[in-house]
């Protein structure tokens, strides 16, 4: 085997990520699993001192344990797992994330060699790591390696880094691991176990008496540069060097944060406008420099004891010039005292994404002035909801139901609505506008009353449904008003009272 | 006021109507209506249970069916004569049999040329663009015979609609009449009717909208509602549809192939000249005046009854398989007819039981006789093979078995309809337990900590118990034929099954029954190709053994080893509960099998006749009888009733009951608790009874005990039938051990045992067993002769995991007289790949050429495909550097890919172990003294909780020296539920009990206290020799 070069990998792999990423308060006290697709990806101790383990069938194990079931959400691993390379980006600025696609082990590792004169020696640096990650709120085992694989593998071992590690180290500690931690290579294992091979040290001796191509021809490429970094042999016999993987660097996430020291403190919302303003065009200038835009901007505004008030601002639609954001932080201002006298406004972008490119089409047939009123019209919501609240704002979409109010639903407005009506109520006898809830009508002289008398004229329509939930029984009607104005009625059959569902037009 | 409904589905019409054809016909018939016609969507699945009720109340049935053609129009069809039936039929049948199971393609065209006869409802569509074209070209079709069916259901538009098709009705001269569909028979199935299509459409309720219907009004209604809906006239002219239908299925007669018959013959001379070629078969000697009788007197009612081409039927196909040397034979009552054994049909002779021929056939019971033939489960496929290229498919089809929801099946189904929770419904599923037979499933789910009060849950519980038991789907019967001298579509309409090529009538065996129409039952039984199998083996070194004839009989060894409940494998008495009887019953001739077939089932056990009837055995109380009469019907089972025959036998020598009345009698019994007429029969038996002499006390006694097995009680006929196969396995098993697990084996899968258990018995049984080699195994395991010169088994390629048949079956012809030399001459000379190789390898097949399992799957992983050039030349240095497996690794590579191992058994590898060493193994439990205390440890092989055994579970437990048998009572099984479900390896602390009393042989077993689950130790024995280097 041959040496590469002197890098130094560290592993940390996060044991009980799929639980910790799901923030469950009781998760200590409680037997939990986190399954996905149906599957036990993680147990906690309690789970699996109640019998349950990983890859049973989680309906199985609740049946079995009475523990309770947790969705996995890689979403939010991915995100511990950033916010640990945030935070670990003060050691080295190689990390890089290993994840596993065949178990629910992930992690981080970190290529540690040029840092070490830095944070004085291995030992002191892991040493720092350690107690860093010890204050977070995850599990952790940290294995010390010559390459990549090897690290990842070595922190199923367990050793404590003395600081006095070599690469013949590594490769010893390696030896006695069990040759089914590489379950990423299913087919590779199962062939090695059922020839026979144990732990790693099996196969460094058929390599080290046969060659690595022993294995090749039997497992393949993928299977054999695997091997090759764990027990980091040279496939390039020649100018290894130049060969030699790049190390892979951490980027860490950028975002805009400025803010404007006033000269006197502040009280007047008026006052605040040239620091907005100002603010604003800094952040432009920012995401324009990036080929960005954005939906969403913090304000943050202190006094000169440090009192804070937070506020955000959002648009429908991602911006890149400070106008529109300008605007709506002026209408979230209005009518409103500041709280205190304002010594600092700050301005915060964190989430940016790529600016979309709008191809410009030759204009025959003004389609800009669409165009046009389309922008105008999503600077409008954009300033509706800001007056008046998210929720304020909304559109119809059709729902297909048998009950005539449960037909329309609020939607927000970005989301696609549906305007196709069932083929059966292109028939029907409908109006356009439905009173949700109906109104009652009111019975006078015994006749039906609703602003007028009302007449009916066909009917019934026996509507009876939704039992699952409210359970309806109308006999509805078509009738008349004595201004003409056609309606449609119905008679409840379980309260025994008249509504009105709908008018004509 | 008149009406007749003429729209109805039912829930034959799967997911759709939500009543049964009978619910529709008891409420058209409380309504008061004329008549209500059946009329399911392209199909006559419903109609015979509807008949069955019209039957009953005296209502008039129509039959029809709807169709939607494929120009969009709904029509129905009507049958008003035998005729009509037969073209509505065949319209079925073609509509069926030209789409994929389960749909159908209907052609106006077809419809007009093939229904000539049949009355035609043109359904009025809510919003129909009514075509002038087509209406006249209905007219034209279907002149005199057509009307426009209203359908009203309170939908918006409907009377503007009205209008429109009366202007038609005038204009072309097409009488309306009033067709209110209906899904339902009464509107409270709304509910049901819309899960029902929230299922068929595989989409919650909630997301269903307009897809359900808009309302409950799909129900037969009262006259007032209906007065309310339709004009009198069109109300009037539903009764002149159905005064014009004359047909009822009574008419339905049907024909039994004549070809069998030779020209010049009547069918009763042919059936007579069989029967007396098959006595002088069967009594050389010449035949006994009591038999010659009994053969006048069945041949006389058979000619009576006109079955005599049903018997010929079933002779030539049992013919057939005897030529064809497949293994048949008759089961069930067939046993009683004298008859079928000359015909050679049924094996049973007349002096072996007590013969009843009216439990076979009866004047009174008015209903065809049921011959089932078992034939071996490997070839039965040859005989339905015969039948169609004998009958052609026009005249030969199986019956129909109608899939109806379970539990489980319900649960899951409403679940998923109502919206439910995924797991929510699988955990409900799932937690129905197998041995949770009745289930209170609210009670359940109340123990699971689920809110019931939940609305929706609540819906949730009536749901499941409401469509329980409701139709799904048609499926092909087991091996039910029915078979015509003419067009079987004339009859019912046939329909595709799943299976290419394969063809199912509409009615299932119940239907056949009440429409009095003939079945064959050509059924599969494992056992007969494994006792096939075991005379092929035996003959080719012991040629006297070649037939079951050949088998001596009533031989004392064979019962002797019974008597030590040694059946492991034999038919019928191989489970716990029979194995645990064997010892006390100590069966000594071949009656005593037929007794101990029939007596571990719920009806004797029920009835009490089991303990009874061992005192009396073992002779520790008295056998009286009351009279000479009952003495002789009762004398063969030691005065205890247990067989069905008796029943019937006692209720006509000392009641007075007919053999037909008997049989009803035994039919009432056998339906108790179902509409059943038994209390119409108690009374005439008990009378009788007195009238006779008996005392009151004595026939309510009898009574109470007849009534207590009903439903569970085994035919003799039936049991004998059954004794026959067990005695010959179990003479097998006693003299030709090799023979008999080597058949087995090969027979799989079959009986309670798996390969590991048959194994681990055989060996048990001084059978030595001989691992999987690739230059001495076949396909199948096969018999040979071990290093000590006794008849041994080698296994055969049959049990490598992974390989596929047709590459295991080529090893044996592509070795030839040849032996492979190495696994590069393996690869060479057959057409193994890689993974072929490997999975041998895995087998440990190669050891005599390439090494230990490790070494061989090394080897093959590297093999390169065979080339002239290559060959020689390739690395040969590449060798294994692994050590060879230990003997744990072995055993656990021998289960993986062999399902078994023939080294040590797994136990004793663990017995070297913390806690296992602190067990005691099967061997040593031979000292302990009774009611002591045991911990012992097992693999669980067998898992039985009959429901004869009032609650009680079985389990076997097998270590290395045999096999324990623990008892769980249920209380034990609540505590441990977990333990006991998933458990493969268990610690069970528990007391020794040894039964001397009333047996020869002392019954020993565990009554289990404490049981852990250690399934993880055996998990984990191939790693535990990996110590990390």
């Amino acid at each position: 085997m041959n040496g590469q070069s002197s890098r130094l990998w560290l592993a940390i792999r996060c044991s009980d990520l799929p639980l910790a990423a799901l923030t469950i308060d009781d998760a200590s006290t409680t037997p939990i699993v986190v399954a996905e697709k149906k599957v036990v990806v993680f147990a906690n101790a309690l789970a699996i001192e109640a019998g349950t383990c990983e890859g049973m069938d989680c309906t199985t194990a609740q049946l079995l344990t009475g523990c309770r079931v947790a969705d996995r959400d890689l979403d939010k691993e991915q995100q511990v797992l950033n916010d640990l390379s945030e935070k670990l980006y003060q050691f080295t600025p190689h990390i890089t994330r290993f994840c596993s696609s065949e178990s629910a082990d992930s992690g981080l590792l970190l290529e540690i060699s040029s840092c070490l004169t830095l944070f004085g020696g291995l030992k002191n640096m892991t040493e720092t790591i350690n107690a860093f990650l010890v204050k977070t709120s995850y599990e952790f085992k940290m294995g010390l390696g010559h390459s990549e694989k090897g690290a990842w593998y070595l922190s199923f071992a367990g050793f404590d880094i003395t600081g006095d590690e070599t690469e013949a180290l590594f490769l010893e500690r390696l030896n006695p691991l069990p040759v089914e931690l590489l379950f990423d290579y299913p087919k590779a294992m199962e062939s090695l176990i059922k020839t026979g091979f144990r732990c790693f040290g099996d196969i460094a001796r058929q390599i080290n008496g046969n060659s690595l191509s022993s294995f090749k021809k039997r497992f393949g490429h993928d299977f054999i540069d695997a091997l090759c970094d764990i027990f980091n042999i040279d496939q390039n016999f020649h100018q290894s060097s130049l060969f030699q993987k790049p190390r892979d660097s951490y980027k860490p996430q950028e975002w805009f944060e400025d803010e404007v020291q006033f000269e006197y403190p502040v009280t007047l919302v008026d006052h605040l406008k040239p620091a907005i303003e100002t603010l604003l065009q800094q952040l432009s200038d920012y995401l324009r420099k990036r080929q960005q835009e954005c939906q969403h901007i913090e304000w943050t505004i202190m006094d000169i004891y440090r009192h804070k008030e937070f506020f955000g601002v959002s648009s429908d639609t991602p911006q890149s010039y400070w106008t529109l954001l300008y605007d709506l932080t002026l209408i979230h201002l209005e009518n409103k005292e500041l709280p205190f006298e304002v010594d600092v406004i700050k301005l915060v972008c964190r989430h940016s994404l790529s600016l979309q490119n709008r191809s410009q089409v030759l204009d025959f047939e003004q389609a800009r002035r669409r165009r046009a009123s389309i922008t105008d019209f999503a600077v409008t919501i954009a300033k509706l909801k800001a007056r008046l609240g998210d929720d304020a704002v909304y559109k119809l979409s059709y729902r297909d139901s048998r009950v005539p109010e449960l037909t329309n639903l609020a939607i927000a407005l970005s989301e696609k609505s549906n305007q196709t009506l069932p083929e059966i109520f292109k028939k029907s006898l409908r109006p356009t506008w439905l009173m949700s809830p109906p109104e009652k009508l009111e019975e006078r002289n015994q006749r039906l009353f609703w602003r007028g008398y009302v007449f009916l004229l066909v009917g019934p329509e026996r509507v009876i449904g939704n039992w699952w939930d409210k359970p309806v029984a109308r006999d509805y009607y078509l009738a008349r008003r004595h201004d003409n104005l056609h309606l449609w009625v119905f008679f409840d059959l379980y309260e025994k009272q008249w509504y009105l569902q709908g008018v004509f037009s | 006021m008149r009406y007749a409904h003429l729209h109805t589905t039912t829930n034959f019409t799967f997911l759709t109507g939500a009543s049964h054809p009978a619910e529709y016909v008891y409420q058209a018939h409380e309504l008061g209506y004329d008549a209500i016609a059946i009329t399911d969507e392209c199909s006559l699945a419903g109609i015979v249970k509807a008949f069955v009720a019209a039957e009953e109340l005296n209502a008039k049935l129509i039959i029809g069916s709807r169709f939607q053609l494929s120009n969009g129009m709904k029509l129905i069809a009507i049958a008003p004569s035998r005729a009509a039936y037969a073209e509505l039929s065949g319209f079925i049948t073609l509509a069926r049999r030209r789409a994929e199971k389960g749909s159908y393609e209907a052609h106006f065209d077809d419809l007009r040329f093939r229904l000539r006869t049949c009355l035609i409802i043109w359904v009025a569509n809510l919003n129909e663009t009514i075509s002038d074209e087509v209406a006249t070209e209905l007219n034209g079709a279907f002149k005199g015979r057509l009307w426009i069916g209203i359908n009203h259901q309170l939908h918006g538009g409907e009377q503007r609609d009205f209008e429109r098709w009366q202007v038609l009705s005038i204009e072309k001269d097409i009488p309306l009449m009033a067709c209110g569909e209906a899904l339902m028979h009464s509107n409270e199935r709304k509910p049901l009717q819309d899960v029902m299509t929230a299922i068929r459409n595989n989409t919650p309720l909630q997301e269903m909208g307009s897809q359900l219907e808009l309302n409950g009004e799909a129900y037969l209604k009262p006259f007032h509602q209906l007065a309310k809906l339709y004009p009198p006239e069109l109300l009037e002219e539903t009764c002149t549809i159905a005064d014009l239908c004359h047909f009822s299925m009574t008419e339905l007669r049907y024909q039994y192939p004549r070809e069998l018959v030779p020209d010049g013959l009547t069918p009763i001379q042919h059936l007579r000249n069989l029967v007396i070629e098959g006595k002088d078969e069967r009594w050389p000697q010449g035949v006994p005046d009591w038999i010659q009788e009994l053969i006048e007197k069945e041949l006389a009612l058979i000619e009576e009854l006109e079955y005599e081409y049903y018997f010929l039927t079933v002779h030539d196909i049992v013919r057939f398989a005897r030529q064809q040397r497949i293994l048949c034979q008759g089961r069930g009552s067939a046993a009683n007819s004298v008859v079928c054994y000359c015909l050679f049909v049924t094996e049973i002779a007349p002096g072996q039981i007590g013969v009843l021929f009216e439990r076979f056939i009866s004047q009174e019971r008015d209903e065809p006789p049921d011959i089932d033939v078992d034939f071996e489960h490997q070839r039965r496929e040859e005989v339905i093979q015969y039948i169609y290229q004998r009958y052609g498919r026009e005249r030969a089809a199986i019956a129909a078995t109608v899939i109806t929801y379970r539990t489980k099946s319900a649960i899951r189904d409403v679940g998923k309809a109502l919206g439910l929770d995924e797991s929510l419904v699988d955990h409900f599923a799932k937690n129905v337990a197998w041995w949770d037979k009745h289930v209170d499933l609210e009670k359940h789910t109340a123990n699971l900590g689920v809110d019931i009060e939940n609305k929706l849950l609540t819906h949730f519980f009536n749901l499941v118990q409401q469509i329980y038991g409701y139709p799904r789907h048609l499926s092909q019967h087991t091996g039910g034929f029915v078979i015509s001298e003419t067009k079987i579509s004339d009859l019912v309409p046939l329909e595709n099954a799943s299976m290419p090529n394969r063809t199912l009538i509409q009615w299932d065996k119940e239907d056949l029954e009440a429409m009095r129409l003939l079945k064959v039952d050509v059924l599969a039984l494992g056992m007969l190709s494994a006792l096939r199998r075991s005379l092929d083996y035996i003959s080719t070194y012991d040629p006297v053994i070649h037939s079951m004839q050949s088998i001596p009989r009533e031989d004392p060894a064979t019962y002797e080893m019974l008597c030590r409940g040694e059946s492991v494998g034999v038919f019928q008495i191989e489970s716990r509960a029979q194995m645990a009887m064997l010892p006390r019953l100590q069966p000594r001739c071949f009656y005593d099998l037929v007794v101990e077939i029939a007596i571990v089932r719920p009806g004797p056990i029920q009835g009490q006749m089991v303990h009874p009837y061992l005192r009396r055995r073992s002779g520790e109380e008295a056998i009286t009888y009351p009279s000479e009469a009952i003495k002789d019907v009762l004398s063969p089972t030691l005065g205890v009733p247990i067989f069905q025959e008796q029943v019937m036998k006692l209720s006509m020598v000392a009641a007075g009951f007919t053999g037909g009345e008997a049989d009803q009698l035994r039919r009432a019994i056998t339906n108790w608790g179902k509409n059943s007429k038994l209390l119409t029969f108690e009374n005439k038996f008990k009378n009788g009874l007195l009238n006779n002499g008996y005392s009151q006390e004595f026939s309510d006694r009898l009574f109470e005990q007849i009534k207590g097995f009903g439903g569970y009680g085994f035919p003799e006929s039936h049991s004998a039938s059954f004794a026959i196969l067990c005695y010959a396995s179990s003479w097998i098993k006693c003299h030709h051990p090799a023979a008999f697990y080597c058949a087995i084996l090969n027979s799989l899968p079959m009986g309670f045992y798996s390969p590991s258990e048959l194994v681990q018995d055989a060996r048990r049984n001084g059978v030595t067993v001989m691992p999987v080699d690739i230059n001495k195994s076949q396909y199948e395991n096969t018999l040979e002769i071990d290093a000590k010169g006794n008849m041994g088994i080698r296994l055969g390629f049959i049990r490598v995991d992974r390989l596929k048949a047709e590459k295991a079956q080529a090893i044996g012809s592509a070795r030839g007289a040849l032996p492979f030399n190495s696994l590069k001459d393996v690869a060479n000379r057959t057409n193994l790949s890689e993974a072929d190789l490997e999975y041998l390898a895995s087998a440990d097949a190669f050891v005599s050429i390439a090494g230990n399992r490790y070494a061989a799957r090394w080897a093959a992983a590297a093999l390169m495909p065979h080339s002239e050039m290559l060959d020689g030349k390739e690395n040969e240095s590449d060798f294994l550097l692994t050590n060879a497996p230990t003997l744990e690794e072995n055993v656990m590579n021998d289960y993986s890919s062999l399902g078994l191992t023939l080294r040590t058994h797994p136990m004793e590898i663990l017995r070297k172990e913390d806690p296992f060493n602190k067990c005691k193994r099967h061997s040593d439990l031979i000292n302990l003294r009774n009611k002591g205390f045991v911990r012992i440890a097992g693999i669980v092989t067998c898992r039985q909780r009959p429901g004869s055994a009032s609650g009680v579970m079985f389990i076997s437990l097998e270590d290395e020296t045999g096999t324990t048998n623990i008892v769980v009572w249920s209380r034990v099984q609540e505590q441990f539920r977990n333990e006991i479900l998933t458990g493969k390896l268990l610690i069970i602390k528990g007391i020794f009990e040894i039964v001397t009393e009333k047996v020869r042989v002392p019954i020993k077993h565990v009554i289990a206290g404490h049981i852990e689950n250690v399934t993880d130790r055996l998990q984990n024995l191939a790693l535990k020799s990996r110590n990390f280097h």
